[in-house]
């Protein structure tokens, strides 16, 4: 109980001398300011474009991109397991499916991503359920197979048929699956929708985060791009190591301790 | 007198793509309304199988399955199991979230102030209504157990089946649960069908009492309980019973 608060200094003392031998290697003058500018550089572009500019705009279309795909892909990938989980056979179809479609990285699909939708919004959102679905119709499945076979002994018992069972025993049991899906379909699709923004941003009408980014380095804008990896870094920590936590402590419990 | 349940000469057996095990091989029982019947048996002797076959979890090849007078052999809420495992409330639940949704579904016309109270009142009865808003990991074994049972009864079925629902508590708390299924018993007109491996217990809890033989395909020895309620373990003619259960049993 006390390593944490313990951890915790250490972590802020560590990011204060990350920064501090930033500001430090600065002030030698050795390195150019379009390469490294200084913090203080950086932090003004930062509230600049935030308060000013359209840096929150660029947010929130990344992140509307990933929340909308990670809602469209966790939709399907049920789908996909529910009618596994009802169709033995289809369930084999759906394996050979998801070994084939899982390995491949989002951005390796660009090309083709381009040749079938274009450059616009519809070929990120395509990019993003690809990233999304895939790992979790494995958690669902996962979480699907290994649920307690005694719930499902109980749904009966109270008279559930296949879809009540569904439903009330195999969904519920598998919150915790579900979460763990979640939290590699955010990694991947978050990751994937920055690099598509950066190749597509430029001509598609609303740019999100990977396209400031890109576009401030075109402009040699660097305390700007700087300002943009920041807000990723951000955007990264409060959603993985606040967010998902979170919610991992809560559905801890969901599957009564089978494996 | 119609009885509450009939199995007359019913034989299963389990079986994969290579193989078939039988386990029952024309096994009768009746159990009268209200009837507290124990089976006892050693471990993978087929007492479980029986009782899900009772339950209707699992098919059974030959023979008939009858409730009162209707032919089972599907799950219902008429036959509820109560089951070994500790794991039996739904972890995603509070324990009065576990009770209310069969009871929902048991008791449609009941508004949710009624269901309340109902659930509320077999929840005091087993002790566990300062309990409720838990969730199942912040309970004990026997709490859980105590929950399940509490939920079972509040479904009112006509019959209870009992898998072995003490077999892993420690030896205190399994005569408070004992007790506390005698007591809760008695107050209704539920039938109960009670696996266990320990004579004992068997003895504490039956009216009727029967030994399964797995040398002869599961068929059953019926012994009647002789021994007047509340029964103790230090109890004149205990001893005596208990022998002559070993005797066929072991």
């Amino acid at each position: 109980m006390n390593k944490r608060p313990r951890r915790t200094i250490e972590h802020v003392l560590w990011i204060a001398s990350f920064l501090l031998l930033w500001e430090l290697i600065v002030s030698t003058g050795f390195v150019s300011e379009l390469i490294l500018p200084s913090l203080l550089d950086i932090l003004r572009a930062l509230v600049d474009d935030l308060v000013g500019g359209t840096l929150l705009l660029r947010i929130g279309v990344s992140l509307a991109l990933v929340f909308g795909g990670m809602i469209l892909g966790t939709l399907f990938a049920l789908i996909l397991s529910i009618v596994s989980y009802l169709f033995p056979l289809l369930a084999s179809g759906v394996e050979v499916l998801t070994s084939i479609a899982h390995p491949l990285p989002g951005i390796a699909l660009l090309p083709l991503v381009i040749l079938w939708f274009g450059t616009g919004t519809l070929s990120i959102f395509f990019i993003v359920i690809h990233a999304v679905l895939w790992p979790m119709v494995i958690n669902f499945n996962a979480g699907f197979s290994s649920v307690n076979r005694t719930f499902l002994d109980i749904g009966r018992n109270y008279e559930y048929g296949r879809w009540g069972l569904i439903i009330h025993v195999l969904i519920p049991s598998s919150w915790s699956y579900m979460v763990a899906g979640l939290r590699i379909a955010w990694a991947r699709s978050w990751r994937a929708v920055i690099s598509a923004e950066m190749v597509f941003g430029v001509i598609g009408l609303y740019g999100g985060l990977g396209w400031y980014i890109f576009n401030k380095r075109v402009f040699m804008d660097t305390s700007g791009m700087y300002a943009g990896l920041l807000v990723l870094i951000i955007i990264g920590l409060v959603i993985e190591d606040i967010l998902f936590k979170r919610i991992e402590r809560r559905v801890k419990h969901s599957n009564g301790g089978a494996q | 007198m119609i009885p509450m349940v009939s199995m007359r000469e019913i034989s299963f057996s389990y079986t994969d793509a290579q193989t078939s095990v039988s386990v029952l091989e024309k096994v009768s029982l009746t159990v009268l309304p209200g009837e507290f019947v124990c089976i006892l048996g050693n471990s993978g002797c087929g007492k479980s199988t029986l009782l899900r076959v009772l339950a209707g979890f699992e098919q059974y090849h030959e023979g008939l399955l009858l409730i009162e007078d209707r032919r089972v052999s599907s799950p219902s809420m008429d036959r509820i199991m109560i089951f070994q495992e500790f794991d039996q409330l739904f972890p995603w639940k509070t324990v009065y979230e576990n009770m209310l949704f069969p009871l929902k579904k048991r008791y449609p016309k009941m508004s949710a102030l009624e269901l309340k109270g109902y659930i509320e009142s077999y929840l005091e009865r087993a002790g566990m209504l300062s309990h409720k808003d838990k969730y199942p990991h912040e309970l004990s074994g026997g709490m859980k157990q105590r929950a399940a049972l509490a939920r079972a009864l509040a479904i009112r079925p006509k019959v209870l089946l009992m898998d072995e629902p003490f077999a892993s508590l420690d030896p205190k708390s399994r005569s408070a649960q004992q007790r506390l299924v005698i007591e809760l018993w008695k107050e209704t007109d539920t039938s109960v069908v009670f696996v266990t491996h320990d004579v004992g217990e068997a003895i504490i809890l039956s009216d009727t009492l029967y030994t399964m033989d797995e040398s002869n395909g599961g068929r059953l020895q019926r012994y009647d309980n002789p021994l007047q309620r509340p029964r103790q373990c230090s109890m004149e003619g205990f001893d005596t019973f208990s022998s002559m259960i070993h005797r066929t049993y072991d």
